[in-house]
């Protein structure tokens, strides 16, 4: 188990490295027009997990965004220089001129495509389309005897509860990283709907702002066995002028599980994350 | 003499709090509590301005307590400039002050720029911090 991942882990580092163009592989195609159905607990709902017997955990189909960069082809490399392989297409996703930022909002994407100082890479918990797209992996676990569908988080170790019960929100929520997030089924699709996020993260790895006003809208839906679609409904007044729609996809990874990793030691990213010529000063020791 | 032992160790387990309390933010850049001074060289003053954003307007408090002052601010996010008025709640005085945000990114992104306080104008500088 652990080859694989670092064979898959050296693989990905390869392609970042080389700045190579992969496109949707045959492995791919295969995994995305899988003729598995995706499995079904005995009571019919649909199985985000492995069948009983097997493992394996969801990843992100390659770097997924949530706006398309303008002007360079997002198959060859995105603004920030590194390569950019987004799976299979999402219908309807925005160019990052469709978003329908505020100004200030806009201004900060546009600053952060050349200063990636990402809470995630100080080993932060993010929440939103964040969570899934790490190559470390999550795994959904659905307790019907808690009405919660639990989502581990392979980078940090951490967990999102959804609540399953039918509770509404709480009228005074303390900001969270994952927010308060409750959850229905719309047939074979989990919506969640999720307030209460603070402000010390990003949403995804582009830099797309958010604040504390974020009122999320996901909608999982494992359309195989292999392909999970991710669509997210960003409803943001403090940093959009009006809701917006994005995605993408997940895949299978079978036979792999959550392993140990411990983002802390040894993290040496930060220096890869930040641009040399915009050194941001740095008066604590500690991870801001 | 008093054990140092307890002293050192309360204060080895308190730093730790004190750190995870600050955190970064990345939402509105004027969001926080942002800490400097203004005025001439040789009569500096301390100022705390307390901002946040309600999705379009950035409003505040200068100076929490008896004296504080309301504050309005706004940010031109195409230079990163901001202008930030603020009136003391007894009226006795107000104050304009124009700036830009430098380091935007960072969650100890700071202003600088001219204060204005009546007549008299002076620079002024302040760091966010939480």
């Amino acid at each position: 188990m652990r080859i694989r991942h670092v064979t898959t882990a050296a693989a990905a580092a390869l392609v970042l490295a080389s700045g190579a163009v992969p496109l949707l592989a045959q492995a791919d195609e295969d995994l995305l027009n899988d003729p598995r159905p995706a499995p079904r607990w005995p009571d019919g709902r649909v199985n985000f997990g492995a069948p009983p017997g097997e493992s394996g955990i969801w990843q992100p189909w390659g770097r997924p965004l949530l706006a398309d960069p303008v002007g360079i082809p997002i198959t060859v490399n995105d603004r920030q220089g590194r390569a950019a392989f987004s799976g299979p297409p999402f219908a309807g996703k925005p160019t990052e001129d469709d978003v329908p930022f505020q100004p200030w909002a806009r201004a900060m994407y546009a600053y952060r495509e050349t200063n990636l100082y990402e809470p995630y890479i100080r080993c932060k918990p993010s929440g939103g389309a964040r969570l899934y797209i790490s190559p470390f992996g999550v795994e959904f676990v659905d307790q019907p005897e808690t009405q919660t569908i639990l989502q581990f988080d392979g980078n940090l170790h951490t967990w999102r509860i959804i609540y399953m019960d039918g509770r509404e929100h709480p009228e005074d929520l303390q900001p969270s990283y994952y927010g308060h997030s409750i959850g229905h089924w719309e047939g074979d699709t989990l919506v969640v709907d999720t307030v209460g996020f603070n402000e010390r993260f990003w949403i995804d790895r582009q830099g797309i702002p958010h604040t504390d006003r974020l009122h999320l809208i996901e909608r999982f839906t494992r359309e195989s066995f292999g392909a999970m679609k991710y669509e997210m409904t960003i409803d943001d007044p403090g940093a959009y002028t009006e809701t917006w729609t994005t995605g993408f996809y997940l895949r299978w990874e079978p036979e792999e599980v959550l392993y140990e990793y411990i983002c802390q030691e040894n993290n040496q990213a930060i220096a890869l994350e930040m641009d040399p010529s915009r050194p941001i000063e740095r008066v604590y020791q500690f991870v801001p | 003499m008093k054990p140092r032992v307890p002293a050192l160790a309360a204060l080895l387990l308190t730093c730790p709090v004190i750190a995870a309390t600050m955190a970064a933010q990345e939402g509105h850049p004027l969001t926080g509590t942002w800490y400097g001074e203004w005025g001439p060289e040789d009569d500096r003053r301390q100022v705390t301005l307390v901002m946040s954003f309600d999705g379009a307007d950035v409003t505040g408090i200068m100076d929490p307590g008896p004296t504080a002052a309301s504050v309005r601010a706004r940010l031109d996010s195409t230079e990163w400039t901001v202008r930030i008025e603020a009136e003391r709640r007894d009226g006795t005085a107000a104050y304009v002050a124009e700036g830009v945000v430098t380091d935007v990114g960072s969650r100890n992104r700071t202003i600088s720029g001219t204060w204005q306080a009546g007549d008299a104008v002076s620079s002024f500088s302040i760091r966010r911090e939480d």
